[in-house]
């Protein structure tokens, strides 16, 4: 009787980690979104024409991410409290740059060097945050580095502004979504082979 | 001599159990997520969601993806407590031995 109860209680223990445990995988939004914002860098600069490149490209962005994380959610077939949190943090982080960067930038409230370090603000509450809700020290401490990135900005000037820009886009998004991406590859594989 | 508490014989059944502490740790799940990580064949699990769900201790939304059928479970208040409940009780049956097995 006592195995019996015994492996109740094991039963519960291991559906409970089942149930918390997420397969979903980020990277190619990490990537999506650090070439998009290359694209619209590169697009701004070559057209001269800022206004047209950056919403352009940030709205094909969003679409395909919404696209995308809808896909996802529809594959995982549950939904959980650190999905939903983790969805709301880049979601709410995601809509106010992009308002910011419209209205903000279109009513010339900002300049680039304010801009760009709420942005870097932005950026590192979400990493910051998404790692601390996933006890995930990589990505806090990406988030610590978008907040250095906010720091330096303050005090660069506009050139050097945009080259910081560029490298956290590189580092930050392009090739931390690549990790993800192998991460992710790796996980399927051995999740194939256990 | 203390009365030894009596466990619920709806959530004793593996599979319901196994249910119950899924959705105990998710908003919600379809079917094919609880199917699979419970194991189990699509007859099988239907009935005993069918059994959860008459009892309120589960609640079922039923949609339509790309034209298919998509029922999505959640656990319901009642649920919720019937699943502490069998877990205060089971603790409480256990005695000694959970003390040993933590």
């Amino acid at each position: 009787m006592d195995q019996e109860l015994l492996g109740r209680l094991e039963l519960i223990e291991n559906m409970v980690s089942q149930g918390r445990r997420t397969t979903h995988y980020w990277g190619w939004s990490f990537v999506l979104w650090g070439a998009g914002q290359l694209i619209a860098l590169a697009w701004a600069v070559l057209s001269g024409r800022p206004e047209i490149a950056w919403p352009v490209t940030m709205t094909i962005c969003g679409i395909l991410t919404a696209i995308g994380s809808s896909r996802m959610r529809k594959e995982e077939g549950a939904e959980t409290i650190v999905s939903r949190s983790l969805g709301s943090i880049w979601f709410s982080c995601g809509i106010a740059l992009f308002f910011l960067g419209i209205v903000g930038n279109g009513a010339g409230v900002f300049t680039l060097k304010s801009f760009m370090v709420v942005l870097f603000a932005l950026m590192g509450i979400a990493n910051m945050a998404g790692g601390t809700i996933l006890r995930w020290k990589t990505q806090q401490f990406l988030g610590a580095i978008w907040w250095a990135g906010a720091v330096a900005v303050m005090f660069e000037s506009e050139r050097l502004i945009l080259w910081t820009f560029i490298a956290m886009t590189l580092a930050a998004e392009l090739l931390f979504g690549i990790y993800l991406m192998y991460k992710q590859r790796a996980d399927l594989r051995h999740a194939r082979t256990a | 001599m203390p009365e030894l508490p009596e466990l619920d014989p709806l959530v004793h059944g593996q599979l319901r159990l196994a249910v119950l502490s899924i959705l105990s740790t998710v908003d919600n799940a379809d079917f094919t997520y609880l199917r699979d990580r419970t194991g189990s064949t699509d007859g099988n699990i239907a009935a005993h969601l069918l059994k959860l769900e008459q009892a309120g201790y589960i609640a079922v939304e039923k949609t339509f993806l790309n034209r298919k059928p998509l029922s999505i479970y959640r656990m319901t208040e009642t649920g919720r407590t019937a699943l502490t409940n069998y877990i205060r009780n089971l603790k409480k049956l256990l005695g000694g031995e959970f003390n040993k097995a933590k």
